[in-house]
């Protein structure tokens, strides 16, 4: 009689202490879903923004071509590097270091690009003094902040998500249901000379 | 000889506390003397027109006004900012930080537009900008925001009128934030020289009122028993009037807005993603 209440108590803190850990387990893992979800809902306003300045190109580039022997080649290179940075597509749910950096490699050349488009339209003061290109300029000024502030609010989301699939022991839970790292954006030569596109302050 | 000794000892400290005070201070003025320009924190009690550059001068509280009002009948947050520097920061960065760490905007609708002016002085070139909050990034693009301070406030800024320009401004701003005009209704005035002779008088008109005004109302700051006469009456006039004089293209009624308000309460968590347009002068 003795001994079986003894079984019956080993039995039972056992199955606690079990219940505990799945409790414990499920909460955890439902923690890095929703950090997993903020990365995911934060990567879309990136690729937003990206998208919103590769809708601007081909209206830009109409409307620097209508401008006199305006030098082809700079076009042809915007043209070129869009082209390139369209077909960088990555899967939301992966986005580890190594897609970051090819995406963020392809919209950099895009970035530097579009800057030696805008430094080159400094030769051509009757273009700039349209009012298309310079609502277009605004546009374009306006993207590259967007493009700025969306960057940097996903590298505080993945920062979030990064420190809490490596702290111990949410690690444990991460590793067996496969959370992996992601990646950051990284100030990098196009992030630093994209904003150039500054110039409608010099008066 | 051993006093000798002692205050030889003491000299030698004192030297070497003068060369490494020395070097401090070389390296020190090799060092730009500039204070480091931080974003200012969210004001306490909350208000909306925070003349930190001192160019508004009393008509703030009249512009407050307007502004309380605006909030109280449409939710949306507009709030005016002036800063004598903006050290390392360009004009949409520090907008945008505004923006975004007081919370301008309704947190469910994200409806805050940040208006900022650095005004042309010691420190540099004059800028404004005015930054969209997310909800409002569609009725304030980013081009009709570059025309609007391009178009209608660095012309009086200009002129070192800064209540002007900021008026002029919001005039536009806020019937296109409401929604009472759409971003292509909005056409910057062709009349040019005379639109700008003609808001001149107007502004003119206004700051004689509104000294009338505020010497009857003195002592009478945020929201007192005042309310409805005053600063916000000669105000409200001057909206009456200039939305007659512009045809009634931007309509609105703005007679509503001439009843003051109570207290503000308080920014309201919206988000910035970075939209807007600025200028420089």
């Amino acid at each position: 009689m003795k001994k079986n209440g003894c079984l019956i108590g080993t039995i039972g803190g056992i199955v606690l202490i079990l219940l505990i850990l799945v409790f414990w387990g499920v909460r955890t893992y439902n923690g890095l879903v929703s950090k997993d979800e903020a990365v995911q809902s934060a990567w879309s306003q990136v690729e937003n923004v990206y998208q919103r300045r590769m809708d601007l190109i081909p209206n830009l580039v109409n409307t620097v071509k209508g401008a006199a022997d305006f030098e082809k080649s700079t076009l042809e290179e915007v043209v070129a590097a869009r082209a390139s940075a369209t077909q960088v597509k990555l899967d939301p749910s992966n986005l580890d270091e190594a897609d970051i950096a090819r995406f963020q490699k392809a919209q950099d050349a895009l970035s530097s690009s579009l800057s030696r488009l805008l430094v080159s339209v400094e030769r051509y003061p009757d273009l700039k003094a349209t009012r298309n290109f310079r609502d277009l300029q605004a546009q374009l000024e306006g993207t590259e902040n967007r493009i700025t502030v969306e960057r940097q609010k996903f590298n505080e989301v993945v920062r979030t998500y990064n420190t809490a699939i490596r702290r111990f022991p949410r690690n444990i839970i991460a590793g067996m249901f496969g959370f992996g790292k992601k990646g950051y954006f990284t100030a990098s030569e196009g992030a630093e000379t994209a904003p150039v596109v500054d110039f409608g302050s010099q008066e | 000889m051993k006093t000798e000794k002692k205050t030889l000892e003491v000299k030698a400290v004192l030297k070497s506390v003068f060369s490494f005070c020395f070097v401090f201070l070389l390296l020190g003025s090799g060092l730009p003397c500039r204070a480091e320009v931080r974003i200012p924190p969210a004001p306490r009690p909350p208000r909306l027109v925070n003349d930190f550059a001192g160019v508004l001068g009393r008509d703030a509280l009249g512009v407050e006004r307007i502004l309380r009002a605006f909030n109280d009948s449409t939710s949306n947050q507009i709030t005016v900012v002036t800063v004598p520097d903006l050290g390392s920061y360009t004009a949409s960065r520090f907008a945008y930080e505004i923006g975004e760490q007081w919370g301008v905007g309704n947190k469910k609708y994200n409806n805050g537009i940040v208006v900022l002016i650095k005004p042309k002085n010691e420190h540099g070139s004059g800028q404004a900008f005015i930054a969209t909050g997310y909800g409002l990034e569609a009725a304030l693009p980013d081009a009709v925001c570059k025309r609007i301070v391009e178009d209608e406030m660095i012309p009086f800024f200009k002129q070192d009128d800064y209540l002007g320009g900021l008026l002029n401004g919001l005039r536009v701003i806020m019937p296109l934030a409401a929604g009472e005009i759409s971003a292509k209704e909005y056409m910057p005035s062709g009349g040019g020289i005379v639109a700008v002779v003609v808001a001149f008088v107007l502004i003119l008109l206004v700051i004689g009122m509104v000294s009338a005004a505020s010497k009857k109302g003195r002592g009478d700051r945020f929201g007192g028993p005042h309310d409805g006469d005053g600063l916000g009456s000669g105000l409200g006039t001057w909206w009456l009037l200039s939305s007659a004089m512009n045809g009634g293209n931007h309509g609105g009624s703005w007679g509503s807005f001439s009843n003051g308000s109570g207290a503000f309460g308080g920014f309201g968590g919206g988000s910035f993603g970075g939209g807007g347009a600025g200028g420089s002068w």
